[in-house]
């Protein structure tokens, strides 16, 4: 068994580590909130924009800011792309549409496949080094991840609560028909959010794929902690998404520290899906009360 | 805000998990590279044979069965201790212009970075021996399947390969996990010439040529070296839970390390899914490991290395260690500087140093791929290739017995400068042969030659 100091230490940095998969979180968030969409396509549009930069600025004559903003503008052509596929499905129950992103998820990796072929990539880190000694010590693009993902979360709370739009956007998810009958533009605001979703999961492919090997398949294992944050938060509360990423990358930091957990192959790995199902098997309404879209 | 629960019933408890195994799955699809190669199983069709048949003792019982695709078709009894006799014979997969060839690689899934150069590699040499009039007048039409190292989808892959789509041979494949596949082929009296060598199995078949070397000697060169230049005395082990892997850390742990003085402190096992390094890392450092050995496929070794460069930790003074399956280009090349010192084997001379050889590969493979990754199995998929189109054209007459009599007589093989030109190597199916190994050294961000030929040390 491990001392305190190296569980607490095993907190801080999974803590910081997991933050950056409050991204997805807060697009999966956004993504149901606004649409009623559990968009899993996410992680696909994570890998392609990763793909992207690394096209453009590693492998190509880019320099990094403009490949950057490439790489996230096609990250929401795809978020754009998905909404229109959604809409075409826009009576289908949840299950449907659910589904249909899986299928965009595929696409999505097959497409990486055929575009930049099916070996591995390495996408270099964009900060090198870090800070810390020991078991403290904490990469840059680490924290970069983590900072970017608190502040957005911070700003997208403070927009859905604070701004006309904001407000605007959720209460189509509260009740589209209402929101139609008072003269919201749905069509725009569900695109807009699949959109604003789909740059938020381009930010952590580019943030993240660094860290490990860029293919078409690590980002969606990455989305799995985001998809378990979502669930801690209710399909809810942005705020909540972000730090329940922090937790969940806190807990399989913690797990991994465990010899009796990290002997048993495969159980760190299974961490977040593990909370998944506890969530869903244990709590189904209050874990996945959400923002109430009726289908 | 939250008036209507998302999911009303338990319903959403079946769909939600059952979404995430979708998705997971998901994780390993990737397309297949060449829906053209499915294609060329093409109609050419050849006549069935027999199965076992009587009693014989070793390899020797012969006859002539028939003739097809213009080759004399005879057939030869192949004793297989405990297990029932096959009969190897026949022309099956040879018609008037092609010689039909299987292969099995991972070209999907988390395998995929070591399988699909081996594949590319392979298919190259094909190729080239196609455009330059063949084997004797007949092309190489080569089917390769992809089995994401899934040992069922290899099962599946062979069948269809042998039953469905006729090959003559099975030729160049990796399939490192899937320890069934040379009885298989065995049982069904197809010749397997280009066997991984991972597996030790592959040596004990009188149908299987292997030109690659199995675990044993390349552990046996690189830990006694490894240990000889930095005295590591505790080694942390980070391993992917595979067989060939367990082999490498039970061979480490047991075997090597007991006789030679050093100690596997920590072993940690890994899956293709595992992202957070970062804690294993650590938990070697706490550990106090003097190095750690990384047995891993190569995209768990860059996480491993890219993590490890984020945390500044190098355990010191042993480093980082891999086995052969971490020998390829991408790995270098992730961590850079950092992974200085790295060491891995090779049975084959590296293709990273130029030499008459590795030049000829380098050559035929870039004629075809321009992104070829190189390591230890990429030229394994080119070697194979080779010594099946020699051995073919050796053999003159298109026979599996004929050609499997000529493997047997290649006991003192040259290779062309891709083993040790010192000493010959016995490829003869049936056994294991001794092979002489070099290190290599990750600098500055790709492989350099550490040593010379080294022969494995005994134990």
């Amino acid at each position: 068994m491990p001392g305190l100091d190296v569980l607490a230490a095993a907190v801080l940095r999974g803590a910081v580590a997991g933050l950056a998969t409050g991204l997805f979180a807060l697009g999966l968030v956004v993504t149901y909130r606004v649409t009623g969409v559990l968009n899993l396509a996410l992680g696909g549009v994570a890998s392609v924009t990763a793909f992207v930069l690394w096209g453009a600025w590693a492998d190509g004559p880019v320099p990094l800011v403009p490949a950057l903003v490439l790489a996230l503008a096609v990250a929401a052509l795809l978020g754009l792309v998905g909404h229109v596929v959604l809409l075409r499905l826009d009576r289908s129950s949840t299950a449907v549409k659910m589904v249909a992103t899986l299928g965009l998820l595929l696409v999505a990796q097959g497409a990486i496949a055929l575009v930049w072929g099916p070996g591995e990539r390495l996408l270099p880190l964009l900060v090198d080094g870090g800070v810390g000694r020991g078991t403290l010590r904490l990469g840059y693009q680490q924290l970069l991840g983590a900072g970017v993902a608190a502040a957005t979360g911070l700003a997208l709370a403070w927009w859905a609560r604070n701004r006309p739009t904001g407000t605007a956007a959720l209460a189509l998810g509260e009740d589209r028909a209402a929101a139609r009958l008072l003269g919201l533009p749905t069509r725009r605001v569900a695109a807009g959010a699949w959109v604003v979703a789909a740059v938020l999961a381009g930010m952590a492919g580019v943030l993240l794929s660094g860290l490990t090997v860029l293919n078409g398949s690590e980002m969606t294992l990455a989305m799995m902690s985001g998809l378990a944050a979502a669930l801690l938060a209710g399909f809810d509360r942005l705020s909540v998404a972000v730090t329940g990423s922090a937790a969940v990358g806190a807990m399989t930091a913690v797990a991994g520290s465990l010899d009796a957990v990290a002997s048993v192959p495969g159980l760190v790995e299974s961490v977040a899906l593990i909370l998944v199902v506890v969530l869903v098997v244990a709590r189904p309404s209050a874990a996945l009360e959400g923002a109430g879209v009726r289908t | 805000m939250r008036n209507a629960p998302f999911v009303r019933s338990r319903a959403a408890a079946v769909t939600i998990p059952l979404a995430l195994a979708l998705v997971a799955a998901g994780c390993g699809t990737r397309l297949e590279e060449d829906a053209v190669r499915r294609a060329q199983a093409s109609a050419s069709e050849t006549r069935t044979e027999g199965a076992s048949g009587d009693t014989g003792t070793g390899v020797a019982a012969a006859g002539t069965s028939g003739e097809e695709g213009g080759a004399t078709a005879t057939t030869r009894l192949v004793q297989r201790p405990g297990r029932p006799d096959v009969v190897i014979g026949g022309s099956t997969g040879v018609s008037g212009d092609a010689i039909r060839i299987g292969g099995i690689f991972p070209l999907s899934g988390g395998l995929s970075a070591l399988g699909r150069p081996v594949e590319q590699a392979a298919r190259a040499y094909f190729r080239s021996v196609n455009e330059a009039g063949g084997v004797n007048g007949r092309r190489i039409e080569f089917i390769a399947e992809d089995d994401a190292a899934d040992p069922n989808r290899t099962r599946t892959a062979a069948e269809k390969l042998v039953e469905r789509d006729r090959i003559f041979a099975m030729g160049p494949s990796f399939t490192p996990f899937s320890p069934d596949l040379v009885p298989f082929l065995e049982g069904k009296g197809v010749p397997f010439i280009g066997f991984d060598g991972v597996n030790v199995e592959g040596f004990t078949s009188a149908s299987t040529v292997s030109i690659g070397a199995s675990i044993a000697p390349h552990a046996r060169v690189l830990i006694p070296y490894w240990y000889e230049k930095t005295k590591a005395q505790r080694i942390g082990v980070v391993y992917l839970n595979v067989p060939p892997a367990i082999s490498y850390l039970r061979d480490t742990r047991d075997v090597i390390c007991p006789k030679l003085g050093c100690q596997v402190v920590r072993e940690q096992a890994v899956e293709f899914t595992t992202t957070d390094y970062t804690t294993i890392l650590l938990g070697m450092q706490q550990a106090q490991v003097d190095g750690i050995f990384i047995v891993t496929d190569p995209a768990s070794a860059v996480k491993l290395l890219v993590q490890a460069r984020q945390l500044n930790y190098k355990p010191s003074p042993g480093g980082y260690l891999g086995q052969h399956g971490i020998y390829l280009d991408l790995v270098p090349q992730s961590c850079g500087t950092f992974c200085d010192g790295l060491l891995a084997p090779t049975s084959l001379f590296p293709p990273q140093v130029s030499s008459a050889a590795t030049d000829e590969m380098r050559r035929v493979v870039g004629r075809y791929y321009s992104n070829v990754e190189y390591g230890y199995f990429t030229e394994l998929g080119y070697v194979s290739a080779r010594v099946l189109v020699d051995i073919l054209r050796r053999a003159g007459t298109i026979e599996r017995a004929r050609v499997l009599d000529t493997a047997r007589s290649l006991t003192a093989y040259d290779t062309g400068g891709f083993t040790n030109p010192a000493r010959p190597v016995d490829i003869s199916p049936g056994r294991e042969h001794p092979r002489d190994m070099i290190i290599v050294r990750s600098e500055g961000g790709a492989w350099k030659q550490e040593t010379g030929w080294l022969p494995p040390r005994q134990f």
